[in-house]
C-alpha cells in the first residue's frame, strides 16, 4: 500500500544538538495518527519537519497540499471569522461563498460570521483554524497540539467535534500532543516519540470507533497505562 | 566634648576674621551681563572688554552673543541680562507694549547705509523703482527690527505698492544663502549679511541704499533701577568712551579686534567700517527715528492703532553721560 | 447628573483649573504680565486674529505643508520599512544607511534644506517628510520584522500568492506597529512646520508665532501656539479615531 506519508532516517538538528534521530514514520491515507510525548522531546519539530519548516537530512515524503493547525496565533486577528477561513480560496465567487458557508456550519459558527477572533472564545478560534484548513480540501492535515490551551471541558467538546469532521472528510491527520487521554480517544494509531526517538505504537484499541464514552472503559484505561509506562 | 569647644571656638574665631579682610580689603569688581550683536557694530564694546577698559571701570563684564540685537533686547526684558545692545527699532517696539527700561546712550553717532537692499540682478536692474516695479519680487528680512522698517519706507517713497512685494521673514544669518540659491530675489539687512550676500552674488548682485530715508542706530538698554542706581551705568559708559578714543587712534589694531570676536575676515571688515560713526552719545535723530517707527508699527499690525504712545524723551537716561560729558548730549 | 456628562466633566476640570491658576498668576504680576499674559488676554488676541482672518490663513498654510509632508513621509517610510522588515537583502543594504541618519535631529537639517530647496512651500515639506520617515520607517520596520511566525506560516500554506500574503498578513500583523510610528510622526510634523516656517516663511502659523514674538506681542504669539497645539493634538485625534473605524479589530488587539 502506498503511504500517504512516508519518512526515512529522518533527522533534524536545532542549534547544533539532535532533536529528532533516525525518524521512520509512515501514515496510510485517511489515517489519525497521534504523536505523543513529554514537552521538549520533539513533537512540535517533528511537525515543523514535515511540513518544511525546518532544513533535515534523510527522506520526507509528503503530499504538497498540506494544512496545518496551531496551538496559538491560529487564527488572523485582523480579518473576521468569515475572512478567515475564505483566506487563501481561489475558486469562482460562488462556489467560494458555498464553502465559507459550509465551513462556518461546520464550525457551528454561522451566526459569528462577521466577528473577529477576539471576540471569540479559545475553542471558537480553533475552530474557525480548523474549518479554515479544511476547507483548501488539503491531504494531509498537521496538527500541533491545538487543544493545548483550552481548558478541559471545551477541549472536551473540541475533541468530539474534530472527530465527526475527520470522519466527514476523511483527511489523514498527524496530531501532536502531550495529552495521552486525547491521543487516545482521537486517534487510529498512536505513537511514542522519547528523546527524538520514534518509540512504541499502539492501535489494539481505538475508541474513535467505540465513541466519546468508551473513554471510561477498562481498555482505554489499560492503553493509557501502557503508553505512559512506555513515556 | 572639652577637647571639642576649643577647636570650634578657634574655628569661627578665624572665620570671622576672614570676613572682616573681605571686607575691609580690596573690593571685587562689579560682575555685569551685556548681551550683544555679534556685528562689527559692537566695535566699542569689543575693544573696551579686549583691553580691559570696563575692567580699568572696576566691572566684571561678561559678554553674551546674539545673532541679532532683538534677541539681546528679548533675553535682557525677560531679565537673564543687565543690559543689552540693539538697533533702535527692537526698543520702541518693546515700549509700545509697555515693557520699561532705560536708554542711556547710543554706541553710534550715525550709520550709514548700515541697512542695504541686496538684489539678485535680471534685465529689470536699473534703478530700484524698476526693478521692484517689473513684477512681483520676494524680499527677506528681519521682521521686527530696522531693516523691516527701512525696507517699507524705502518701498513707499519708490512709490511701491504691497502686492508688488511679498516680504518673507528669514534669520539675517540665512539670508545670503536664500538669495544665492534664487529662492528669494532679494534681502533688505544689516552689515555684515548684506556684505557677505554681495560677496557671494558678485557680479549678478545689484545693491540699493538710501541713508536719507534711514540708518540704524544702536543703542545701549538699561534697567530701570538705574534711573536710582546710575553708578554702575556711569562706569560702562566711562570705559566705552575710552574704547572710542582708542578705535579713533589705532583702528588697525580695532579692526582685528572685532575680528577675533566676529570671526570675520579682513575684508569684510574693512568693507563696512566706514559705515560706522562709532560715538557714545544721545541725538535728536534717536527720538525722530521713534516717532516715525511709531506710524509705521501701527500702520503694520505690530501694534494696535489704539496704542498708547509713551514719551520717548522718558525714556533716555541722559544724567549718567550728561556727568561725564554733557557735551555728548545733543539732544 | 449622567454618565457622559460626569465624564466630559472630569475631562474638562484639570484643564479650567489650570486655566484658572494660570490666570491668577498673570494678573498678580508674580511674573512680568507683559512676558506672561493671563488667559483671557491670550483668549482675546485669538478672537482678534481670527477676526481679520489672519489665522486663519496662517493655519490652514501650516496644515497643507503638515499633511503634504507627513502623507509623503508615511507612504515613503512603511513601504520602506515593510521591505526592510521581510527582505534581508535589502535590510543589509539600506538599514545600515537609514540608522546613520536616523539620529540627525531634522531641526538641525533645515539650514541645508535651505540652501538646497530655498524657503519655498517644497523645501518646508520636504523637511517634513524627512523628519516623519525615521520614526514611521523605524516602527514598521520592527513591526515587519516580527510579524508572529505562525501566521506566516499558515499563510504560506493557504495561499501561493506573495502579493496576498504581504498585504494580507505581513501588512496587518505591523499594523498596530505603524499606527504608533505614525502617532509619533504627527507630532514631529507640527514641530518640523514650526520650526521651518521660523527659517523663512511669509505665513503659517510659525510664521505667526514668530513674528508676533518680534514685535513684542506675546499674547498673540500664546494664541498662535495654543492654535499649533490644538491642530496637533486634532490630528492626532481624527488619525486614532480613524483607523480605529477602518480597523476595528485594532481596538480589541492587544
Amino acid at each position: 500500500m502506498t503511504h500517504c506519508i512516508e519518512t526515512r532516517h529522518l533527522t533534524v538538528r536545532r542549534g547544533g544538538r539532535k532533536v529528532l534521530s533516525d525518524i521512520h514514520l509512515q501514515v496510510s491515507p485517511g489515517e489519525f495518527v497521534a504523536i505523543v510525548g513529554k514537552s521538549g522531546v520533539g513533537k512540535s519539530t517533528l511537525l515543523h519537519a514535515l511540513a518544511g519548516h525546518l532544513p533535515y537530512s534523510g527522506e520526507i515524503n509528503i503530499p504538497k497540499k498540506i494544512g496545518m493547525v496551531f496551538q496559538q496565533f491560529a487564527v488572523f486577528p485582523w480579518l473576521t471569522a468569515k475572512e478567515n477561513i475564505g483566506f487563501g480560496l481561489t475558486m469562482e465567487s460562488k462556489g467560494k461563498i458555498e464553502l465559507i458557508d459550509e465551513s462556518l456550519r461546520l464550525a457551528g459558527l454561522e451566526d459569528k460570521a462577521q466577528k473577529y477572533p477576539a471576540a471569540l472564545s479559545g475553542g471558537q478560534q480553533q475552530r474557525i483554524a480548523i474549518a479554515r484548513a479544511i476547507a483548501h480540501r488539503p491531504d494531509v492535515l498537521l496538527m500541533d497540539e491545538p487543544f493545548g490551551s483550552l481548558d478541559a471541558y471545551t477541549r472536551e467538546q473540541m475533541q468530539a467535534w474534530l472527530l465527526d469532521v475527520w470522519r466527514a472528510h476523511k483527511t489523514t491527520v498527524v496530531l501532536v500532543t502531550h495529552d495521552i487521554e486525547e491521543a487516545l480517544v482521537l486517534a487510529d494509531r498512536v505513537i511514542v516519540l522519547t528523546d527524538g526517538k520514534l518509540g512504541d505504537e499502539f492501535d489494539e484499541f481505538r475508541p474513535s470507533l467505540h465513541g466519546i464514552d468508551a473513554k471510561f472503559s477498562y481498555q482505554f484505561l489499560q492503553m493509557r497505562q501502557k503508553i505512559t509506562e512506555s513515556l | 566634648m572639652r577637647r571639642i569647644t576649643p577647636i570650634v571656638l578657634s574655628a569661627l574665631c578665624l572665620s570671622l576674621v576672614a570676613c572682616q579682610e573681605s571686607l575691609v580689603g580690596s573690593v571685587p569688581p562689579k560682575q555685569v551681563t551685556i548681551g550683544i550683536q555679534t556685528s562689527p557694530a559692537m566695535a566699542l564694546v569689543m575693544v573696551a572688554q579686549d583691553k580691559g577698559l570696563f575692567q580699568a571701570q572696576g566691572l566684571d563684564v561678561e559678554l553674551k552673543e546674539f545673532t541679532a540685537g532683538k534677541f539681546a533686547l528679548e533675553a535682557f526684558l525677560a531679565g537673564s541680562l543687565d543690559f543689552a545692545i540693539s538697533g533702535d527699532v527692537p526698543p520702541l517696539l518693546a515700549a509700545l507694549q509697555g515693557h520699561k527700561f532705560v536708554v542711556p546712550a547710543q554706541l553710534v553717532g550715525r550709520t550709514v547705509n548700515e541697512v542695504r537692499v541686496v538684489v539678485r540682478r535680471d534685465d529689470h536692474a536699473g534703478s530700484a523703482k524698476e526693478y521692484f516695479g517689473a513684477k512681483k519680487r520676494k524680499l527677506a528680512t528681519s521682521i521686527g527690527g530696522g531693516p523691516e522698517f527701512f525696507t517699507y519706507e524705502f518701498l513707499k517713497k519708490l512709490g511701491i505698492p504691497p502686492e508688488n512685494i511679498e516680504i518673507v521673514s528669514q534669520k539675517p544669518g540665512d539670508m545670503p544663502a536664500a538669495l544665492v540659491g534664487g529662492s528669494i530675489d532679494a534681502v533688505a539687512i544689516f552689515d555684515p549679511f548684506a556684505f557677505i550676500a554681495e560677496k557671494q552674488l558678485g557680479n549678478k548682485a545689484a545693491t540699493f541704499t538710501d541713508d536719507s530715508i534711514y540708518s540704524e542706530l544702536y543703542v545701549l538698554e538699561a534697567h530701570e533701577d538705574s534711573r536710582e542706581n546710575p553708578e554702575t551705568v556711569e562706569k560702562l559708559l566711562k570705559g566705552l568712551i575710552a574704547a572710542e578714543k582708542f578705535v579713533q587712534a589705532s583702528p588697525d589694531e580695532s579692526k582685528k579686534i572685532v575680528m577675533k570676536y566676529t570671526s570675520l575676515d579682513r575684508a569684510t571688515i574693512d568693507g563696512i567700517w566706514s559705515s560706522f560713526d562709532f560715538r557714545i552719545t544721545l541725538t535728536p535723530q534717536l527720538l525722530e527715528y521713534w516717532n516715525r517707527e511709531v506710524l509705521w508699527a501701527k500702520e503694520t499690525g505690530k501694534a494696535a492703532a489704539t496704542t498708547n504712545v509713551p514719551d520717548f524723551r522718558s525714556y533716555l537716561l541722559t544724567d549718567p553721560l550728561k556727568s561725564i560729558a554733557p557735551e555728548r548730549v545733543a539732544l | 447628573m449622567s454618565a457622559h456628562v460626569k465624564r466630559i466633566g472630569l475631562l474638562c476640570a484639570p484643564v479650567v483649573a489650570l486655566l484658572f491658576v494660570w490666570e491668577i498668576i498673570s494678573r498678580s504680576a508674580v511674573i512680568n504680565p507683559l512676558l506672561f499674559p493671563p488667559p483671557s488676554l491670550v483668549a482675546l488676541a485669538l478672537w482678534e486674529l481670527i477676526r481679520n482672518g489672519v489665522l486663519i490663513v496662517d493655519a490652514a498654510v501650516s496644515l497643507w505643508r503638515v499633511l503634504a509632508g507627513l502623507s509623503i513621509g508615511i507612504l515613503l517610510g512603511v513601504s520602506t520599512g515593510l521591505l526592510t522588515g521581510r527582505m534581508q537583502t535589502l535590510d543589509s543594504v539600506m538599514s545600515p544607511a537609514i540608522n546613520f541618519l536616523r539620529p540627525l535631529p531634522p531641526v538641525a537639517i533645515i539650514p541645508i534644506v535651505i540652501v538646497w530647496l530655498g524657503i519655498d512651500d517644497a523645501a518646508k515639506i520636504f523637511s517634513i517628510a524627512l523628519a516623519v520617515f525615521f520614526p514611521v520607517w523605524l516602527n514598521t520596520h520592527i513591526g515587519a520584522q516580527r510579524v508572529v511566525q505562525e501566521y506566516l506560516w499558515s499563510a504560506e500554506l493557504l495561499t501561493r500568492s506573495k502579493f496576498t500574503i504581504f498585504s494580507r498578513v505581513v501588512l496587518p500583523a505591523a499594523l498596530p506597529f505603524i499606527v504608533a510610528g505614525v502617532r509619533t510622526a504627527i507630532s514631529t510634523a507640527f514641530i518640523m512646520v514650526f520650526v521651518s516656517e521660523l527659517a523663512g516663511a511669509q505665513s503659517g502659523l510659525g510664521y505667526r508665532i514668530s513674528i508676533t514674538q518680534l514685535a513684542y506681542r506675546v499674547d498673540q504669539m500664546m494664541a498662535g501656539l495654543v492654535v499649533l497645539a490644538l491642530f496637533s493634538a486634532l490630528c492626532d485625534r481624527v488619525f486614532t479615531r480613524t483607523v480605529l473605524r477602518l480597523f476595528p479589530w485594532l481596538s480589541l488587539h492587544q
